[in-house]
């Protein structure tokens, strides 16, 4: 290059190893399905090759690096130790870091709740409704015309400390792009026996609709079957 | 700490194949696009500014995508063009075009998204152009000049982390607003002006990529008018808490400066406008 060996320094050496690194742990992440709990599905294959491009790339440049031809300092602009461990920081996090899909306790945070309200892709075009249909069709439809229909839905348990006896919450959260923008929302299922389901385990429920004393939609459960969690939690818009 | 890591860990890998693949356009593609606009037509400014603005049709990228580029553009001094397709690409492209449809399925509201981020990409353009100091900053490059594959690769490699310690900082700083702040106190303000600018708020804070936010802001809460909306969708994909640091890297100060102030000057008199609309 400019005739000369470049000594690569500590920082430098890191911040090449970095580069690896995160193309490994993103690689890693995909692989054992934890990414699934962080972003949308048609990520994953994006993320996949974003891993197998920056391992390239590593190791392209990685070379001339190792032999003294570049200096690593100016080509990964990483001008410090600094900047090094700016970027090493998700890295170490993502590998001590076992991501876990969103449970009750982020339907439990009051910073995050809000009323739902419900995009125009909620709308179910016939079949059969997941949590997240049923629950525009409660918020939308007369409770008289869902009165009597079928339910068949998969989620996890959430049991809000209201103090109410033989209900509880299915829910699941809608992830438009990745865990940023998740919106909880949930049905609520008369169950005689619903305390002796254990919070965050996944359930599915058979039942139909009925109308509780206020005249609001719920669900009257006919069958409660444990169901192991799926390996995408979340439902997509 | 939990909900911030794992918020944190998904906006950066969100964000990172965007973000490579930006750079890897920049890296690829930026030579043919600084020869294709150095042509005597498109010298001139309106038809630069219009050509920018409009690229994202062609170029669909996201705004994390379309900043390496844009910065590559505007240093070869293609600024008209660099700042409009900078501005403007995160919205005008089709699979934003394609998201806010199927959120909403509302033909107006997806009309003004485009037209309002157009007049802020033209204006931001027309303003950003006629500095006289400096847009883009410098990055040195020690391989400008080398073409063979560990050159490519240490180039490329070496844009990507230059910007991701940006987006580092910048995915620490949405996650932590996400866990610590109270949605709910932005999304509940009543009245036109105090629901724009809280929505305006949130759709900085929160930092949501372009290319969903319309389905999340559609689930943010019931009863929001197209004012807000329109708020949300024009103001978030230019100026947020995320890209922030990014812009700081690439871009002078005074460039951004202006850019946050037009693109908050233009979509809040848009959404007032669209809430007190009279059409």
């Amino acid at each position: 290059m400019d005739g000369h060996r470049h000594r690569a320094s500590f920082g430098e050496m890191a911040a090449a190893a970095t580069a690896g690194l995160l193309a490994i742990v993103l690689a890693w992440r995909v692989l054992d399905g934890t990414a699934n709990y962080l972003v949308q599905g048609w990520y994953i294959p994006l993320l996949a090759v974003t891993a197998v491009v920056l391992l390239g790339l590593a190791v392209m440049a990685g070379i001339p690096i190792l032999a003294g031809q570049v200096g690593l300092r100016e080509t990964l602009g990483t001008r410090s130790i600094a900047g090094a461990v700016l970027v090493a920081v998700p890295v170490l996090l993502a590998i001590v870091f076992q991501p876990k899909p969103l449970g009750s306790s982020v339907l439990d945070d009051p910073s995050t709740a809000s009323e739902v309200a419900f995009s125009e892709s909620a709308r179910s075009s016939g079949g059969t409704r997941n949590v997240y249909q049923w629950a525009y069709e409660f918020q939308s439809a007369a409770p008289a015309e869902l009165k009597g229909q079928d339910v068949d839905v998969t989620g996890f348990v959430y049991q809000p400390t209201d103090g109410s006896v033989g209900r509880f919450y299915i829910a699941r959260f809608v992830v438009a792009c990745c865990v940023a923008d998740a919106i909880g929302v949930s049905l609520l299922v008369e169950w005689a026996d619903a305390a002796t389901l254990p919070k965050d385990s996944w359930v599915q429920v058979k039942g139909t609709v009925g109308l509780d004393a206020s005249g609001a939609p719920v669900v009257l459960a006919r069958e409660i079957i444990p169901v192991g969690a799926p390996s995408n939690p979340y439902i997509y818009p | 700490m939990r909900e911030f890591a794992t918020i944190f860990l998904a906006l950066l890998f969100e964000t990172t194949p965007f973000l490579l693949a930006g750079v890897a356009i920049s890296v690829l593609a930026g030579p043919w696009l600084e020869r294709a606009l150095a042509s005597a037509a498109m010298r001139q400014p309106a038809l630069g500014i219009a050509a920018g603005t409009s690229a994202g049709l062609l170029l669909p990228m996201c705004d994390c995508g379309s900043r390496p580029l844009a910065h590559r553009l505007a240093l070869a001094g293609r600024r008209e063009f660099a700042i409009a397709f900078m501005v403007a690409a995160p919205v005008i492209n089709p699979i934003v075009v394609m998201t806010t449809w199927l959120a909403f399925r509302d033909v107006e509201l997806l009309m003004l998204r485009l037209g309002v981020t157009a007049i802020i990409a033209a204006l931001v353009a027309i303003v950003v152009s006629r500095l006289r100091t400096d847009v883009a900053r410098a990055i040195d490059d020690p391989h400008e000049g080398h073409s063979h594959a560990g050159s490519f690769a240490t180039r490329m490699l070496g844009e990507f982390f230059g910007l991701f310690q940006y987006l580092v900082i910048g995915s620490a700083l949405a996650a932590g607003i996400q866990v610590f702040v109270d949605q709910s106190l932005l999304t509940a303000q009543g009245g036109v002006y105090l629901s724009v600018v809280a929505l305006m708020a949130l759709a900085f804070l929160l930092s949501i990529c372009s290319s969903v936010d319309a389905f999340v802001v559609a689930g943010l809460g019931a009863g929001l008018g197209t004012g807000p909306l329109l708020a949300f969708l024009t103001f978030g994909p230019i100026v947020n808490l995320k890209s922030m640091p990014l812009y700081a890297r690439l871009f002078s100060g005074a460039a951004v400066v202006i850019m946050v102030i037009i693109a908050g000057q233009v979509a809040f008199v848009a959404a007032v406008a669209a809430q007190l609309r009279g059409w």
